[in-house]
C-alpha cells in the first residue's frame, strides 16, 4: 500500500534503502554522523574505495528521507557531493576517500562557489553545511574565472560555528588565508564546476523533496484530526484545494528530483531539480504553517524547523548559474 | 538510447521535408471549408508515418509508437514550427480512447481509422444546466423503433459547426437520477434535428458551439456500451483528455520556453537579468511536469498507474500552459497588444503570446476544471472528507 507522497517509480533496493533510513533516522535524527556504520557515506561509489558501490540513483531515497527527517546527518552530503567528487579526481586520494566514506573523516561543503581575490593578502569567508569539526573543507574556489577544488584541511582554516536559520543541520564559517592554499590543497578533475554544481543540485532537490513531504504529512493529519464549526477542517473545499496543491507540486519535483538523480550527465535537469524543488519546499512549508493555524507558528510543532531547511535550500540554489543553466539550449 | 537518438534524427528529417511553410500568413484569410481542408491535408501527411495519432495502435490508423517516441514526435513537431491539429483533438483522443474500449467490431471499423484519417468529431457533453455537475444533464434520447430520437441542448462542444459525428451524452430513462440512466452515442452530425451555433471566444475564435438536438436520430447501433451506462464509459474519454493529450502541450510550452530563454544571448544584465530569473523558474516547473508526465507514462506502462495521478497532472499542465503564455505575452513587447486577427486556433502555443494565454483557459476549464480535479485528489487519493453535495462530479467538453 502506497502512500501519496511515496515516490511510486522506486525499485525494490531504493524502497529498502528509505525502510532502513526511516527507521534509523526515526531512532534520531540529531547525529550527525547517522548511518555511518550502515555504509550511507559510500552509497553510489565505486567499492574500489572501501565504499558500498551502486549508483547516485541508489542514493536518492536516502537523502529524500534525510530531508523528511529533517536529521543532521552528514551523510547526504559526504555520499552526494564529496565522495564522487573525490572519486572522480584526476588522482584519487583512495585513502583518503575511504576514511571519508566509512565515517573516521567528515567534510563541510561550502554553500556557494568562492571567488578567490588575485592580490595577496586578506582572508576570505567561506559559509558551509557541516560542523566546525569537520576535517575538511570542500570548496570551489575562483580564480581568473577557472575553478579549482579546494580541500582544506584543519590548519588551513579557522573555523567558527554558523548560526543558520535551519537548525536541523549544522553550519560552520571558515576564515580561509588565500596565500595558505598550496598545490596540495586542490583537487583535479574534468569539468570541475559542472561536476560540483550538478552534485549539490541532485542534494538539495531531494532533501528538499523529503523536507516538504514531512510537512504535508503532517497538514494532512491535522486536517482530519482537527474540527472547527463542528467538522474536520480537511472538509472546507478552501483548504482542501490548498493542500492538493502542494502534493502536486510535491510531486511534480518529487518526479523531476529523481529523474535528475537517475541520469548524472545532465547539469540542465540537476538544475531543474534544485530550483523546483527548493522553491516547492518553501512553498509547501509555508502552506503548512497557515494550515496549521497559530500551532504553525510555535517552536514547538517543528513546522517552522521544516520551513527554515527548506529556505536554506533555496537560498544556497537559487544562484544566477543556475539561472544561466536553465536559460540556455539544453546541448 | 542509441535507438531513440536516430529516431530523433528521422522525425526531424521528416518534419523538415514534410511541414507546410507559410501557412501562418494564409491562415487569417481562410474560410470554414479552406480551414477544413488545410487541416485535412496536414493530418493525412503526419498520418503516412503514424505521427497524427502516434498514440494509436498501427492496426486502427496511427502510428503504435511508445511514448518516449511520442514524445520526440511533438518535440520535433514544435520545433520544426509545424502547424497543431487543432481541428481533430476529438477525433485523435476521444474517439479511439472510447470506441476501442468499450466499441463493437463494427463500431470499431467504422468510426476509428477513419476518424484517425480526418472525419472531424464533436463532443456533446456539458449542458447549460449541466457543467461541473454534469449528472445535471437533461438532453433525452427516446426510445422508437430501431432506435432514439434526441431532444436538448448542449453546449462548449468544440467544432460541431465542422463536425461529422458527435459523441454524446443523453439520459434514456428518465425515472432514473444523476449518473444513472445515461447512455453514450455516436451521433450523425449531418441530419434534420441537429443545429450548430458557433460562440465567439475572447481569443476571437469561434472554436466551440452550441448544438440544438430536436428529434435527431440515433440508429440501435451507434450506442457505445450498455444502455443506461453511459455515465461509465464517459469516465474513460475524460481520462483520455487528463492523460495523453497532455503530453503535446508540455512538449509544445518546454520547446517554446527553451526558445525564449535563447532570445536572452548572454545578457545578464537589467531587465534581462530579471526576466531570465522568471523563465529560468517556469523552466524548472516545466521538466517538473515533464519528468511526471514521464513516470506516469512508465506506471502505466506497467500496468501500474496511480490513481489521481491524471488529475495531478491535468491541473500541471494546464496552469503551466497559462502561466507560462502569460508570462510570454507580458514580455513580448508592444507586440503583445496586437490581434493577429486569426479566425482559426492553430495550437495551443502559436506564439502569439496574448491570444494563446486567453486560450489556455480553455484547458483550466475544460474536461473537469482545476477546481474539480483538486476536489477528486482531496477525497480520493488524501481522504479528506466530502462536503456534502448530490452526486459525483465531472466536467465540461471541449
Amino acid at each position: 500500500m502506497t502512500e501519496p507522497w511515496d515516490y511510486s517509480e522506486l525499485n525494490a533496493d531504493q524502497r529498502e534503502i528509505w525502510d532502513v533510513a526511516d527507521k534509523v533516522l526515526s531512532a534520531g535524527h540529531e547525529d550527525p554522523v547517522a548511518g555511518t556504520a550502515l555504509g550511507w557515506m559510500g552509497i553510489g561509489t565505486d567499492p574500489q574505495f572501501g565504499a558500498m558501490g551502486g549508483t547516485f540513483a541508489d542514493l536518492a531515497p536516502l537523502l529524500e528521507c534525510v530531508g523528511y527527517h529533517a536529521a543532521a546527518t552528514c551523510a547526504t552530503w559526504t555520499a552526494g557531493i564529496a565522495v564522487p567528487l573525490l572519486a572522480a579526481s584526476e588522482h584519487p586520494d583512495a585513502a583518503l576517500i575511504e576514511q571519508l566514506a566509512d565515517g573516521r573523516h567528515r567534510v563541510a561543503i561550502a554553500a556557494a562557489p568562492l571567488p578567490v581575490p588575485t592580490d595577496t593578502g586578506g582572508e576570505i569567508v567561506c559559509d558551509s553545511l557541516g560542523g566546525v569539526d569537520a576535517a575538511y573543507l570542500l570548496v570551489p574556489l575562483i580564480r581568473d574565472q577557472s575553478v579549482m577544488l579546494g580541500l582544506l584541511p584543519a590548519d588551513r582554516r579557522v573555523a567558527e560555528d554558523l548560526r543558520s536559520i535551519d537548525i536541523s543541520r549544522p553550519w560552520s564559517r571558515h576564515h580561509i588565508d588565500p596565500s595558505a592554499i598550496d598545490a596540495k590543497n586542490l583537487v583535479r578533475a574534468p569539468d570541475l564546476a559542472a561536476a560540483w554544481r550538478c552534485a549539490r543540485n541532485r542534494v538539495f532537490a531531494l532533501d528538499s523533496v523529503g523536507t516538504a513531504r514531512a510537512a504535508l504529512q503532517k497538514t494532512v493529519s491535522y486536517a482530519l484530526q482537527r474540527e472547527q464549526f463542528g467538522r474536520p477542517i480537511g472538509g472546507f473545499q478552501a483548504y482542501k484545494h490548498r493542500v492538493v496543491d502542494a502534493l502536486l507540486r510535491l510531486k511534480l519535483a518529487q518526479s523531476v528530483a529523481y529523474r535528475a538523480a537517475a541520469d548524472p550527465s545532465d547539469g540542465r535537469l540537476a538544475a531543474a531539480a534544485a530550483v523546483e524543488a527548493s522553491a516547492m519546499a518553501s512553498f509547501v512549508c509555508g502552506e503548512a504553517v497557515q494550515l496549521h493555524g497559530a500551532i504553525g507558528l510555535t517552536w514547538e510543532a517543528g513546522i517552522g524547523t521544516l520551513l527554515k531547511r527548506a529556505r536554506a535550500n533555496e537560498i544556497v540554489v537559487d544562484d544566477r548559474a543556475n539561472a544561466m543553466t536553465l536559460t540556455t539550449s539544453p546541448s | 538510447m542509441d535507438d531513440m537518438t536516430d529516431f530523433r534524427a528521422e522525425v526531424r528529417a521528416w518534419f523538415d521535408a514534410h511541414a507546410p511553410h507559410d501557412w501562418k500568413l494564409a491562415l487569417p484569410n481562410m474560410n470554414n471549408a479552406e480551414y477544413g481542408d488545410f487541416q485535412c491535408k496536414w493530418l493525412r501527411t503526419l498520418g503516412t508515418r503514424g505521427f497524427a495519432a502516434p498514440h494509436v495502435p498501427v492496426e486502427w490508423g496511427g502510428g503504435g509508437y511508445d511514448v518516449h517516441r511520442q514524445a520526440v514526435i511533438y518535440e520535433e513537431w514544435t520545433r520544426a514550427d509545424a502547424p497543431a491539429l487543432n481541428l481533430y483533438p476529438v477525433s485523435l483522443f476521444h474517439v479511439p480512447g472510447t470506441i476501442l474500449a468499450v466499441g463493437t467490431s463494427w463500431q470499431k471499423d467504422t468510426f476509428v481509422r477513419a476518424a484517425v484519417d480526418g472525419t472531424v468529431w464533436c463532443q456533446g457533453f456539458s449542458e447549460p444546466g449541466a457543467g461541473s455537475d454534469l449528472a445535471a444533464l437533461r438532453t433525452r434520447a427516446d426510445r422508437v423503433e430501431g432506435g432514439w430520437r434526441v431532444t436538448g441542448q448542449k453546449i462548449w462542444s468544440s467544432n460541431a459547426d465542422l463536425a461529422d459525428h458527435c459523441l454524446l451524452l443523453a439520459r434514456t430513462d428518465p425515472e432514473a437520477t444523476r449518473s444513472q440512466g445515461i447512455s453514450y452515442f455516436i451521433m450523425d452530425m449531418h441530419q434534420q434535428g441537429v443545429e450548430v451555433r458557433p460562440i465567439r471566444q475572447s481569443t476571437g475564435h469561434e472554436e466551440f458551439c452550441e448544438i440544438f438536438l430536436d428529434g435527431a436520430w440515433i440508429p440501435e447501433a451507434y450506442l457505445l456500451g450498455e444502455e443506461n451506462r453511459g455515465w461509465q464509459v464517459a469516465q474513460g474519454t475524460l481520462a483520455t483528455e487528463r492523460g495523453p493529450v497532455g503530453l503535446e502541450i508540455i512538449e509544445r510550452t518546454r520547446t517554446s520556453l527553451i526558445e525564449l530563454g535563447a532570445a536572452l544571448g548572454d545578457d545578464d544584465t537589467g531587465r534581462a537579468a530579471v526576466v531570465r530569473q522568471e523563465l529560468a523558474r517556469l523552466t524548472a516547473h516545466a521538466e517538473a511536469v515533464r519528468a511526471f508526465a514521464a513516470d506516469m507514462v512508465d506506471g502505466a506502462a506497467r500496468g501500474d498507474a496511480s490513481f489521481g495521478s491524471a488529475s495531478l497532472l491535468k491541473i500541471a499542465f494546464s496552469e503551466l500552459l497559462r502561466d507560462m503564455t502569460g508570462y510570454a505575452s507580458l514580455i513580448s513587447g508592444l507586440s503583445g497588444l496586437v490581434d493577429p486577427g486569426q479566425r482559426h486556433q492553430v495550437g495551443f502555443v502559436s506564439g502569439d503570446w496574448t491570444i494563446d494565454w486567453l486560450g489556455s483557459w480553455g484547458w483550466t476549464i475544460a474536461a473537469g476544471t482545476s477546481e474539480v480535479q483538486r476536489n477528486i485528489v482531496a477525497e480520493q487519493v488524501l481522504g479528506l472528507p466530502r462536503e456534502s453535495r448530490p452526486g459525483a462530479q465531472m466536467g465540461v467538453n471541449r
